[in-house]
């Protein structure tokens, strides 16, 4: 990066270090590397997934809020999990799964001006946004739901494992007004992409994950699968449609190759970002 | 067929709706009813029952009002007239679905809350010019804040 200075080279990180820390992150429990590798099993049964949701308190409410939340518009309450689990579908249910996973695996922790909520409030956007897109597309949802849930994981990585690092790259990205993987570069030498696709490769995501996270800000690259494009895209939408709310959010520059692949047009975008909305302002009351 | 179109005719449907309501016949004491709509689209009705002696007139039905075999009587967004209000005494209606009106006050909030969106955006996109798709995403995003999405 000859763009910036490296006038922080004493606080560079080594990818070994990051590699390190991940091997000393907890493993995943069974359940929840079920549910984040084996993306293409669909034939979990109901009670199954009743079961796992069961186990979980906090799970367990969350379940019925969203089921009980205005977005689904019963009429009557929804009172057992049984009847919230078969109302919103195995398919969100299990993208709720994920979401809870992600947020115990990585709890809050001390790291100055990194803001937790509008993390989550950006993973949990892109991938509703996400499935949006491959819906227009027809093709598979659930991919991509968790594709743009976690295409940018290797920033938790970062953020919990390097907290007083990680607060460096936030003031140099202040200072400089530029892209957060800019300033990871320039600050740490390490970036989220980096610590992401190490922490997927570890936790065994499937490689479609694994190249949505690899190829989230550089779509062009090679043999990657096209759920890349669907989050460099949805990515950037977000961050168009502020859903964040972040401040100083600068919305990232979009890949020709990238869009031209999607070959969406103006009404199918115009009605991606509306339905993109609906659905966060749902989620976000129950998750967030 | 329709041609008469008067101001007084006018329904207002949610924030952003207005329609026009055709030549309502409404003839005492027959349930006899013929109303047309250019277009009927509800995004957010937001609405209240009322017992029928607090209804007045100019106020906006926000459901369709059915007799017993459900025939509709009045439809959803018929602005009520006296005559009308007399009428339903004698079928013993006794409340109705009305239709808050803060069109004025929410179409007010609502611009002042599209500019604050799309000044945003001078902030979110503020590395420009941009070259395509992103100018493009721009345009859209623009679009759609401006209310053209709708």
């Amino acid at each position: 990066m000859t763009l910036f200075s490296s006038d922080n080279l004493d606080i560079h990180i080594l990818l070994d270090d990051v590699i390190k820390q991940i091997k000393d992150l907890p493993t995943l429990p069974a359940v929840a590397q079920d549910m984040l590798s084996n993306l293409d099993n669909e034939d979990t049964s109901l009670e199954a997934i009743c079961a796992k949701v069961a186990e979980d308190q906090s799970l367990a409410a969350k379940t019925l809020k969203l089921a009980n939340s205005s977005f689904y518009g019963t009429n009557s309450k929804v009172v057992t999990l049984q009847q919230a689990v078969s109302m919103l579908g195995i398919k969100n249910v299990k993208n709720l799964i994920r979401m809870t996973i992600l947020s115990n695996s990585f709890p809050v922790s001390r790291c100055r001006g990194f803001d937790f909520e509008a993390f989550w409030r950006h993973s949990v956007a892109t991938a509703i946004c996400a499935e949006l897109i491959s819906r227009t597309l027809h093709m598979k949802h659930d991919f991509a739901f968790t594709a743009g849930l976690l295409h940018d994981i290797g920033k938790l990585v970062l953020v919990t494992r390097f907290p007083k690092e990680y607060a460096e790259v936030i003031t140099f990205q202040a200072r400089q007004d530029c892209h957060l993987r800019d300033a990871e570069q320039a600050v740490l030498g390490v970036d989220h992409v980096a610590a992401g696709l190490i922490l997927a490769i570890q936790w065994q995501f499937s490689d479609a994950i694994q190249d949505a996270i690899r190829g989230h800000h550089d779509p062009d690259k090679k043999d990657l699968n096209s759920v890349a494009a669907i989050v460099h895209v949805a990515n950037s939408i977000v961050h168009a449609l502020d859903l964040s709310q972040t401040k100083n959010d600068l919305v990232p520059l979009l890949s020709q190759a990238a869009w031209d692949t999607l070959a969406l047009t103006e009404a199918d975008y115009l009605s991606i970002f509306r339905e993109t909305e609906l659905r966060f302002e749902a989620m976000n009351q129950i998750l967030l | 067929m329709h041609e008469t179109r008067k101001e007084s005719d006018r329904v207002v449907y949610s924030r952003q709706y207005v329609i026009y309501g055709q030549q309502i016949a409404w003839q005492s004491g027959v349930n006899l009813l013929h109303c047309h709509y250019d277009e009927i689209t509800i995004m957010s009705k937001q609405h209240h029952y009322l017992s029928l002696h607090k209804v007045t007139a100019g106020m906006v039905l926000a459901n369709n009002l059915l007799d017993k075999l459900g025939h509709v009587l009045l439809p959803s967004g018929t602005a009520l007239t006296e005559a009308m209000l007399t009428s339903l005494t004698h079928h013993n209606i006794h409340q109705l679905s009305i239709l808050i009106d803060n069109a004025n006050e929410s179409e007010h909030d609502y611009a002042g809350e599209r500019q604050i969106k799309l000044d945003r955006l001078a902030i979110l996109f503020r590395q420009a010019p941009y070259d395509p798709p992103t100018s493009t995403l721009l345009a859209y995003v623009q679009k759609y804040r401006s209310g053209g999405a709708l």
